[in-house]
């Protein structure tokens, strides 16, 4: 069970101070440096989008819950981004194949998932360490992994809908 | 497919594998640097004036060298004296475009050089008949109000892909078809597969027919309870202006008559089809038609160049692939042409999966790159986003995304009083 956080939470739109390691820590999650949390043959596909900011952490949040909801949707990571204003925010990541479009119910589902729990209490402090325009949702491919879902679907423009950016070998956070 | 059709079928020589025939050229109009091997299914994408066209023209010259001078001389057009290169130049690709080749271009075809001006003259093979059949993107230009022109009623400077292809039209209208004057869905080229399509998508269920109640054949548009008084040309939708021309090019290549003039089918003949924009002015289903005859003109073993501004085909040749890869069977293609399962539709989706397709992307910058893959999850964007051809609905899915985040980060209260605002 995550931890209970007794920090005010900050004003919505502006930038939030927290620190991602305390945030993590009050969601009850075990943050590691750097992209430590994040299997490691995923690692070499995430960078920072420039080079003044870097990568603060990271949580493995499926691990984290697969005993307690071991049939949720698990969503996959958080990763924590210093901004060069000195400024922190969340990246949330996921690994997930797009070998057909019926993954995208299935990464929605994850979806869905996370942003439930970024609403619960614990969470309270990574979900306001987000970008000046909003959340930051990541879809993670293999190198060799196949997309098969073409940016004129309709169900490219689910994942659109649902403010999940389309599935990329490699991402630039935030 | 009819009985005379099948007898029609591709030649087996072309069925076996042959070496891939290769462009490479520099410095030719707008393009800068091309290598470009063309496998069953070729397909060229790219910007307006990046020079598919120019490359289409000059390898129907190249193919077609001496039969292109024999059509010239035919129709008493001569290339002789100092200026021989450019007035030849100017004569095939159209006015003004002489200069296209210059003092920097190369090129090399099947990996021999090649010096274009020397085209200018015909050569002393024995081989003079057309072997590449030219759908240009000027079609509509075949069929001005309806009537069908010859090679001789273009002017010298219009290109001769126009005039080649015009009096192929020319020739089936007045000849073939003079007699019997239906021409869809009449005549039995096509196969119950391929009509149905263009009958719902293309022509609404009515009837294409040459009117000759007048002193010249001109083709009509019979309206379901309204035969009297056929539609004429200019009221038709843009669309089936585009699309009866590129009709009658379908017709040519799937002939019923077992010989032609020459003393040989057409199929024996022709062996590359090029088409520009074959999706032009049509709805997205029509396209989808049009798609259906392509697989068929391959089937028939034709090797097929397109060029295309069209998402529809870039899908297809993605499907294909990756139906390929996967090792997926003939009903995977039928699904997405939403095709039965009769016989003709199996066999043609069948041999689609056993073709190979290329695409290539004819850049602002004058480069042309293979994006064969056309995978949407490549880092480089020239393959993922198909040449330019999904940028749009790629960034649209983008902005999407981020306006969805930026809305849920609003407060409640205040998104509210937005929504109602917009409303």
């Amino acid at each position: 069970m995550a931890a209970r956080s007794t920090t005010k939470p900050p004003t919505v739109g502006r930038k939030s101070h927290h620190s991602f390691q305390a945030a993590a820590l009050a969601a009850g999650l075990t943050p590691l440096n750097g992209k430590a949390a994040v299997e490691g043959a995923y690692r070499a596909q995430i960078k920072t989008s420039k080079a003044d900011t870097q990568l603060t952490g990271s949580v493995d949040i499926d691990a984290h819950f697969q005993t307690a909801e071991p049939q949720s949707p698990r969503w996959g990571y958080g990763i924590g981004v210093q901004m060069s204003d000195g400024s922190e925010l969340v990246c949330w990541v996921e690994p997930h194949s797009a070998s057909s479009t019926d993954e995208v119910t299935r990464m929605l589902a994850k979806l869905d998932w996370l942003k439930a729990k970024l609403h619960t209490k614990a969470f309270e402090m990574l979900n306001a360490m987000k970008h000046a325009s909003g959340h930051r949702f990541y879809w993670l491919l293999k190198p060799d992994g196949a997309c098969r879902i073409s940016a004129h679907s309709k169900e490219a423009r689910r994942v659109a809908q649902q403010g999940l950016r389309m599935p990329a070998k490699k991402l630039s956070l935030p | 497919m009819n009985p005379e059709a099948e007898k029609n079928s591709p030649p087996k020589k072309r069925g076996r594998k042959a070496k891939v025939p290769r462009l490479q050229l520099s410095h030719l109009g707008p393009i800068q640097s091309a290598d470009v091997r063309f496998k069953d299914l070729t397909v060229l994408v790219g910007p307006q004036a990046t020079g598919k066209s120019i490359f289409l023209q000059t390898l129907k010259l190249l193919v077609d060298r001496d039969q292109i001078h024999d059509t010239f001389k035919h129709h008493s057009m001569f290339f002789n004296g100092d200026n021989q290169e450019h007035a030849f130049m100017e004569g095939y690709f159209g006015r003004g475009l002489s200069g296209a080749w210059g003092s920097q271009s190369t090129m090399a075809w099947n990996g021999s050089s090649v010096q274009l001006p020397a085209y200018a003259k015909p050569s002393k093979s024995r081989t003079r008949h057309e072997r590449l059949f030219y759908i240009p993107a000027q079609r509509v230009m075949s069929l001005p109000g309806g009537v069908s022109q010859n090679f001789g009623q273009f002017n010298f400077g219009d290109p001769y892909t126009l005039r080649a292809f015009s009096d192929a039209v020319h020739d089936l209208m007045q000849n073939e078809f003079g007699a019997n004057g239906e021409l869809f869905p009449g005549p039995s080229r096509l196969n119950d597969t391929l009509r149905q399509p263009i009958q719902v998508h293309l022509f609404g269920g009515n009837r294409l027919a040459l009117d000759d109640s007048g002193s010249t054949k001109r083709l009509g548009l019979h309206v379901t309870g309204q035969e009297r008084q056929p539609l004429g040309f200019l009221s038709w939708s843009a669309g089936q202006w585009e699309f009866t021309p590129l009709l009658m090019g379908m017709y040519w290549l799937c002939p019923t008559t077992s010989r032609r003039k020459t003393g040989k089918t057409a199929q024996e003949c022709i062996e590359w089809v090029a088409i520009e924009e074959p999706e032009m002015g049509l709805h997205p289903q029509g396209i989808a038609a049009v798609l259906l005859l392509v697989l068929e003109l391959m089937r028939r073993g034709y090797r097929v160049v397109l060029s295309t501004h069209s998402p529809v085909v870039l899908e297809m040749v993605w499907a294909l692939q990756e139906f390929k890869k996967l090792g997926s069977s003939e009903a995977s293609v039928r699904e997405i042409f939403d095709l039965p399962a009769t016989p003709q539709a199996k066999k043609m989706a069948q041999s689609a999966l056993n073709k190979d397709c290329a695409v290539y992307y004819f850049e602002r910058d004058g480069s042309v790159r293979d994006i064969s893959k056309l995978d949407p999850g490549a880092m480089d964007t020239a393959e993922s986003e198909w040449g330019g051809i999904s940028g749009f609905a790629s960034r649209t899915n983008q902005a999407i995304a981020e306006a969805v985040c930026q809305a849920e980060t609003r407060p409640r209260r205040r998104r509210k009083s937005l929504v109602k605002r917009a409303a």
